[in-house]
């Protein structure tokens, strides 16, 4: 475990995080509850199940990689060793940036393999509230490499962007802009760690389930 | 072609529909109030033990479906429609159900009742997630559809093989992946290509699929929910189309 980071240029790392602590009462909110008094005992019991089972299986990790910036335009961004990145966001998000921490995280695949055996015990409400506490975790393991990315950002007099993900749309001149998520692909080429627990498939999805993958553009103070 | 999708249009808070003439299908001195508050609840063991002493006492199993399982499930899933209960409510509900349907079902198959439709379901090519599946899964069993649940990355002939071997009436693909919504537009075109696409209505869904997507893919049905699939594979169910050799 560490809290700080080593962020060597060009070069891979895949760190462990601290495990994250998803609150039962987010878990439950994320479901819809929004009057957490009135919430039936059994589903209370259900979510602190599930709660405790992602504390026990989850193994967080994250792998990423600093790279250059090398151009930005309407149509994308070249990163790294020359790896083009679809979007018409970078020229909004990206373009004051010099250098980029691209990164996949993940809590691990033993959450899938728990909610797959949940599924087979018609145990749906727990695999349920799982998938709900594992959001909450990619959500807290997300922040802490931030944190630690920010850290490391202002000793090198250097301030982030915003995070940005393939298959996710930021706000550009009133409007959301799509960055496609088929560019999971070349992000992945750039983080390009052999450590990496993190698999993606010809669809774009990852495996574990419970992943994010995404860059902080780095601009200079 | 026209796509299909249902929106609730029910009361903001639904109440139990207590079915007409229940007592005059029941013995003497009967009561349903505690099978209907079990299922409603969540209930199982009580809904397990009401259900065997309905048995015993004789009650078409039809009768006990119909007056005492129904009623519950049906309130749970009005209030989820109308979003004053959420899934993990509607599943404990449908655990139940469940367990009363698993002494019912071969009593009715022994009475040559058949199931309302055979119905294959799966998440497409390239995309892995199942839960969504399992929860329309387990409501399609509860309403007295055969399922046959293919699980996640499903290839088209897959989807294909198994509606011809099981005669299937319905088929539905979910996708939670913008990168995998593009396959239910394949599949339903490879159905068309296997020559089959008229034997068998589809329903899609899936959270970047909308009732526009659908009909763009050529869906017979576009499911918002799990309780909406449901409702819709129940009248998708009754419309013609033609028969399999």
């Amino acid at each position: 475990m560490s809290t700080t980071l080593n962020l060597i240029r060009g070069q891979a790392t895949t760190l462990e995080l601290e495990i994250p602590q998803p609150k039962l009462d987010g878990i439950l909110k994320i479901q819809g509850y929004k009057n957490l008094e009135k919430v039936r005992k059994v589903i209370r019991a259900s979510a602190l199940t599930a709660r405790d089972k992602f504390i026990e299986k989850t193994k967080p990790v994250v792998s990423y990689r600093i790279v250059n910036v090398h151009s930005v335009d309407s149509n994308g961004a070249v990163l790294g060793n020359g790896i083009h990145l679809q979007s018409e966001i970078f020229k909004q998000y990206l373009s004051q940036s010099v250098e980029a921490v691209v990164f996949v995280l993940t809590v691990g695949r033993e959450i899938d393999e728990q909610t797959i055996q949940w599924m087979d015990e018609e145990k749906l409400v727990e695999a349920l509230f799982l998938e709900s506490a594992a959001w909450l975790g990619v959500e807290d393991a997300t922040k802490q490499f931030v944190l630690m990315v920010r850290s490391w950002a202002m000793q090198q007099s250097m301030r982030m962007t915003r995070r940005l993900g393939p298959g996710y749309s930021y706000p550009i001149d009133g409007k959301q802009v799509m960055w496609d998520l088929t560019d999971q692909k070349p992000l992945f080429d750039l983080v390009d760690d052999p450590d990496m627990p993190v698999r993606l498939l010809e669809s774009a999805a990852m495996l574990p389930k419970m992943s994010r993958s995404g860059l902080f553009g780095l601009i200079p103070t | 072609m026209n796509t299909e999708f249902l929106d609730y249009e029910g009361p903001e808070e639904p109440e139990l529909q207590i079915p007409e003439g229940w007592e005059s299908r029941a013995p003497e001195g009967w009561e349903w109030q505690t099978l209907w508050e079990a299922v409603e609840t969540g209930d199982h063991i009580y809904t397990d033990e009401r259900v065997r002493e309905s048995i015993e006492m004789g009650i078409d199993p039809r009768v006990i479906l119909d007056d005492g399982l129904f009623p519950g499930f049906n309130l749970q899933a009005d209030r989820f429609s109308a979003m004053v209960i959420f899934i993990p409510e509607m599943l404990i509900t449908a655990r139940a159900m469940k367990a009363g349907l698993a002494l019912i079902r071969p009593l009715l198959a022994a009475q040559a009742e058949k199931p309302i439709g055979t119905f294959v379901i799966g998440t497409v090519l390239g995309d892995m997630h199942d839960i969504g599946q399992s929860i329309v899964t387990i409501m399609l069993e509860n309403a007295g559809f055969n399922v046959i649940n293919l699980g996640t990355d499903v290839h088209p002939d897959k989807f294909i093989e198994t509606a011809l071997n099981e005669k299937a009436d319905l088929v539905g693909f979910s996708a939670l992946l913008s990168t995998t919504v593009y396959y239910q537009k394949v599949t339903i075109e490879e159905f068309q290509n296997a020559g089959h696409r008229e034997k068998v209505k589809i329903l899609i869904g899936g959270a970047p699929t909308s009732p526009e997507w659908a009909e763009e893919c050529g869906a017979d049905g576009w499911g918002k929910d799990a309780v909406q699939a449901v409702r819709l594979a129940l009248k998708l169910v009754e419309t013609p189309r033609e028969v399999w050799a």
